[in-house]
């Protein structure tokens, strides 16, 4: 059934017909002209959000007359719902129970775990299923045979059942913020400092004292400190926990911590850090830039800019702190050179099938030319037809054709696992990126006067004190509304 | 099957059938003569488009070539539409009487030529599954097997 809407632009009026029940949308402009930003406005208003063809909307926008299709749907894969074993502490519940008393001690971001102990299995298969326009999903197909090798990092291994992924020796675990589930070794120093250069070893790295100021770190795994980070550059795939806290008084500038999963600290001073997941800090947040695709847990945040994804826990928010909320202000620094990446091996990926229909022709046509040869000789004795040369010229043609067409497959079919398995990430990333949960600042003290609050479409300046509030935010508005706690 | 094959050389008529089908994830081949059918395959064709009206091609070489009856397998005719913009035309009188499964009047909106598609590839019906990469390089892995037992074949005549 054919179904019609009229959007009406400032200046003009967009037709819109949604065919093949709403899996190809068309548009026309009646009469009037828009801006492309207007036209993707007007149609986003009205439900149509994903599979926009942008090329579509140039034409109408340069005067195209007559229907065009302006979005079409698109076939998607759920990468099915991982469930990493050895984060099981870090359930919603415990997380609840540890902002509600307070006590932080049973934390533990090191993820110690044995050779052969489960990491990883699926608790939801992965499918298939096409994406409409307007949101709606239909199910296309079960994808329970895909392999989950692509979660299976260094020194991890892939039962035989194909379900579950393993550890192959003792050391801790962690998970990247893509998905990938890796164990290193254990390994202990007494203290790092400037003069060991860049570290870069490949374990998890257990410092007994402290990481000294000037200090490089990038490690692959978790980073546990016993003492305090001060004034270093770290880059670390796992966790950090720093038991005394992370400390930039030297306020240089290469010093910045970026912890691919989840930081616990002591407090949090004059520095720049990243986190992909959650960040506990015991004490307080001071003068610094922190940013976590997940929560944040700080008792006291004075005089810093703090980007969170979904929940910030605090009891103090003071001198002119500021806070973007919502998962457009948390994004992964890698993530625009992944995309890149995937959006190269994608048209690698169109090439290699281009080439291979091309390939596909000239055996086709070889093949062709010899059938026609063949019917000529068709009145000729067998062993006349047998010693043909061009024949067997025709023979070997289409062997060398064939034996070419083979290399493409295999070539077609290497590019295609890993356009697939970035488009696993992305996918992961994004689905734990993009929770249900509505993004919200909890403050069960006082939020001080001077502090400001950021939303995608609403700023709010705090002038007088609040206390014991709920300042969430609405998703499909882009505005906050506050609520008293409950 | 994924190809929409179209002959004629009308850009209007080019560019309105090959955006539809693009975006219902088929892809527009564009033929202007029948000497360029080398770049063909007929089993990969879903849809043929003709202008009957055009002298470019004639409409009974179209049905030949596509639809003769030892080019036939399984009782799988591709279905051909007629496009003309003049009934009158004496061209367009002599094409009708031709075996044909459906008319398009130009000009035409995108909505008709869509109810003449989804009659044709019976949409309804229609398997997500095909536009896929892993369906495509499935395809293509069969077609080098089915090439290889071929070309065994031909082999041994060569070797009798």
């Amino acid at each position: 059934m054919v179904k019609k809407k009229r959007l009406l632009l400032t200046n003009g009026l967009l037709e819109v017909t949604e065919l093949w029940d709403g899996r190809v949308v068309m548009g026309e402009i009646r009469y009037g002209s828009a801006k492309k930003s207007e036209l993707k406005t007007s149609i986003h208003n009205n439900g149509y959000r994903y599979g926009i063809l942008e090329s579509s909307l140039d034409m109408l926008e340069a005067g195209h007359k007559g229907q065009i299709p302006i979005a079409k749907a698109q076939l998607d894969e759920d990468p099915g719902r991982p469930w990493f074993h050895f984060e099981d502490a870090l359930n919603d519940s415990n997380f609840n129970s540890w902002i509600e008393h307070g006590n932080f001690d049973s934390i533990d971001f090191t993820y110690p775990v044995k050779k052969d102990e489960r990491l990883m299995s699926l608790s939801q298969r992965p499918y298939r299923f096409l994406r409409f326009p307007n949101g709606e999903q239909e199910f296309i197909s079960d994808l329970a045979d895909r392999d989950i090798s692509i979660y299976s990092g260094e020194n991890t291994y892939v039962n035989d059942q194909g379900s579950a992924v393993h550890a192959l020796i003792d050391g801790h675990a962690h998970r990247s913020i893509y998905g990938t589930v890796a164990v290193y070794p254990l390994r202990k120093v007494k203290n790092i400092g400037k003069m060991h250069g860049r570290v870069e070893f490949e374990n998890t790295l257990e410092v007994e004292q402290d990481v000294r100021s000037g200090s490089r770190i990038s490690i692959p795994s978790n980073l546990i400190v016993h003492g305090v980070i001060r004034s270093s550059n770290i880059y670390v795939a796992g966790n950090v926990t720093a038991e005394f806290g992370l400390e930039n008084m030297q306020k240089l500038d290469h010093s910045r911590v970026y912890a691919g999963q989840s930081i616990f600290t002591n407090s949090i001073k004059h520095y720049p850090v990243w986190a992909g997941m959650f960040i506990m800090v015991r004490q307080s947040i001071e003068h610094s830039t922190v940013q976590a695709i997940n929560s944040i847990v700080a008792p006291v945040i004075n005089s810093s800019e703090i980007r969170v994804g979904t929940k910030l826990f605090c009891r103090n928010i003071d001198k002119r702190t500021q806070i973007y909320l919502g998962p457009d202000y948390v994004v992964d620094p890698n993530l625009k050179n992944i995309k890149n990446y995937h959006r190269q091996h994608e048209k690698k990926l169109f090439d290699a099938f281009m080439r291979l229909d091309e390939k596909q022709l000239e055996v086709e046509f070889t093949k062709k030319k010899a059938l026609s040869h063949l019917a000529k000789l068709n009145k000729l004795s067998k062993s006349s037809i047998s010693s043909d040369v061009l024949l067997s010229r025709f023979f070997v043609n289409i062997e060398e054709d064939l034996q070419k067409f083979r290399m493409e497959i295999e070539k077609c079919q290497d590019t295609l696992l890993v356009y697939q398995e970035e488009l696993r990430q992305l996918n992961f990333y994004h689905s734990h990126t993009r929770t249900d949960k509505k993004p919200e600042i909890v403050v069960v003290g006082k939020l001080s006067p001077g502090c400001t609050i950021y939303a995608p479409h609403q700023t709010l300046r705090v002038r007088e004190v609040m206390e014991h509030v709920s300042i969430s935010l609405n998703q499909s508005s882009g505005t906050l509304e506050v609520k008293p706690l409950s | 099957m994924r190809h929409i094959l179209i002959i004629d050389r009308d850009s209007t008529t080019l560019n309105d059938i090959s955006r539809l089908v693009t975006a219902l994830n088929f892809e527009p081949v564009v033929l202007f003569n029948l000497n360029s059918q080398n770049n063909v395959i007929r089993d990969e064709v879903a849809v043929i488009f003709v202008d009957i009206e055009t002298k470019m091609v004639n409409p009974k070489e179209v049905i030949n070539y596509f639809n003769s009856p030892a080019k036939i397998k399984n009782n799988h005719r591709i279905p051909i539409v007629f496009m003309y913009s003049n009934s009158d035309s004496k061209l367009v009188k002599e094409g009708r009487v031709l075996p044909h499964d459906a008319e398009l009047k130009k000009p035409f909106t995108l909505e008709k030529l869509f109810a003449i598609l989804e009659k044709q590839l019976d949409l309804e019906s229609i398997e997500y599954e095909q536009f896929t990469n892993e369906y495509r390089l499935k395809e293509m892995k069969e077609y080098a097997k089915t090439m290889e037992d071929w070309l065994e074949k031909f082999g041994s005549i060569l070797e009798n």
